[in-house]
């Protein structure tokens, strides 16, 4: 499948665009070919397998953790956006 | 949802009347709706970029009481976005500008100035007495203060945080749906999330978030409208796009779950990692900006290396640096001798801080640390390198 990954300005840096198209067959699959493609990502989005617990993850407009967390399937066109905690007010 | 202020019964005066004008044809706000408006308080954690546009929009608006509580004093740096603060406010506090300005726009406002940090030695006191707070804190330990006193008081907060030229906005109210610890369980582990001083954001930004927090305050002051409650609000500036994400009350919440296991505050400092940040920071390598003067004039042979992005190495860089990006530390670490004496420097400490523990894994042994940074060397030695 097909997805988009909005990716956010903490790591667009990293991207250098603000939406990558990667291909997975789940959520899983999709972000790990995201980081395979920018291993600068891994230590921002994971601690060893698992995702940080301050990086939300949002299949269309719904989190992860009320699908099936990393294993959601996906189908062609997906958004997935990831949502990294941002403490900031200027 | 039913409004959280009742009317007061008293008329508004004609200058009122004059003044609020505009609210009152509107069937939604109305008399009733402005008397709500006038006997609402509102307590703005910061007077920065999101507290400026709130504080003018919501005295504009007729609220009857705005405290603030803001311990800073304006920077040179703050004017490209803290429009309530002026070019003549620069190293004054910050309350006193906003003060003043809140009274040049709606002298009917009662403003009540608090110049101190919240904490969790003050924060359910400082909120108790206020119908709503509004969040606009720059860092993550008064965010979770901010948020478990509010539950803990049963307020409605309403969030909003900017970065670059993305924000976020919300309304967390543990009654009526999620809190800031629903979404964000724990905070990024200190020198891992930039802020707006290290990453830029532009000035325009807080002034839009600030002025979607000053609406939700207003609709829920009113019992007007569908309130941002249970809905994370993402605004992309760069794309002009605003884009919308489910939040849901997390039944394992520590503090609004179903079995709750915070009943009271906490050290929040602690919680987000900072005195164990600092201990780390103070047993590595370090130098002073002092010692490294003193250092270079002697002759010392040292390796100058620069881990900030190139527009900030294009503000201003130490003499005979080496620029690499902290990015590009990883990749690019071969071009630096790990028998050389090397100095890490970035604008305030904490990236090349994170770059030395990666150089000495690398096995550098001589790696030091720049304290304070950049900032550090302009404010003690060289005053023509601007601050930023």
């Amino acid at each position: 499948m097909s997805v988009i990954i909005q990716v956010p300005a903490k790591l667009q840096p990293i991207t250098g665009q603000t939406e990558v198209e990667v291909e997975g067959a789940s959520i899983a699959e999709a972000l790990r070919t995201f980081v395979a493609r920018y291993p600068d990502l891994e230590d921002r989005l994971f601690s060893g397998l698992n995702l940080r617990p301050y990086v939300r993850v949002y299949l269309n407009q719904e989190e992860i953790t009320y699908l099936q967390g990393e294993s959601t399937p996906l189908r062609d066109g997906d958004c997935i956006t990831v949502v990294p905690t941002v403490g900031t007010s200027g | 949802m039913n409004p959280l202020i009742d009317s007061l019964p008293q008329d508004l005066s004609k200058e009122e009347i004059e003044r609020y004008s505009r609210h009152l044809i509107l069937p939604e706000v109305g008399l009733e709706g402005q008397r709500r408006l006038r006997n609402a308080s509102i307590l703005l954690i910061g007077a920065g970029g999101l507290g400026s546009p709130l504080a003018m929009y919501l005295s504009a608006a007729g609220i009857g009481k705005l405290g603030i509580v803001d311990s800073d004093v304006v920077d040179a740096s703050n004017l490209q976005r803290q429009v309530i603060h002026h070019s003549e406010d620069v190293g004054k506090p910050k309350i006193h500008s906003a003060r003043r300005n809140i009274k040049g726009i709606n002298p009917h406002v009662e403003v009540e100035t608090y110049d101190t940090y919240l904490s969790s030695a003050n924060a359910l006191e400082l909120i108790r007495p206020y119908d709503l707070v509004i969040d606009g804190t720059d860092n993550f330990p008064t965010r979770y203060c901010v948020n478990d006193a509010c539950v803990l008081l049963g307020k409605p907060n309403i969030y909003g945080s900017i970065f670059r030229f993305e924000g976020q906005a919300s309304v967390f109210w543990a009654e009526h749906g999620p809190c800031y610890r629903c979404l964000y369980p724990e905070p990024p582990a200190p020198g891992l999330v930039p802020s707006c001083a290290e990453g830029g954001v532009l000035g325009i930004l807080p002034g839009i978030i600030g002025c979607i927090q000053a609406t939700e305050a207003i609709k829920l002051v009113l019992g007007q409208g569908d309130a941002l409650l249970g809905r994370l609000l993402l605004f992309d500036a760069l794309r002009m796009e605003f884009r919308e994400l489910k939040l849901r009350k997390d039944p394992k919440c520590p503090v609004c779950g179903e079995n709750p296991t915070l009943t009271e505050l906490i050290d929040y400092e602690q919680f987000c990692g900072i005195p164990q940040a600092k201990a780390a920071e103070a047993q590595g390598d370090h130098i002073t900006a002092e010692q490294l003067r003193d250092e270079l004039a002697a002759g010392i042979q040292l390796t100058l290396l620069d881990v900030r992005e190139p527009y900030e190495w294009e503000i201003g860089q130490l003499p005979d640096s080496l620029e690499m990006p902290l990015g590009d530390v990883p990749g690019r670490f071969d071009e630096l001798n790990p028998e050389d004496a090397i100095v890490v420097y970035c604008r305030s400490g904490m990236r090349s801080r994170n770059a030395q523990l990666f150089l000495q894994d690398q096995g550098f042994k001589r790696v030091r640390n720049l304290s304070g940074g950049i900032l550090d060397w302009a404010a003690k030695i060289d005053a023509s390198i601007p601050r930023y």
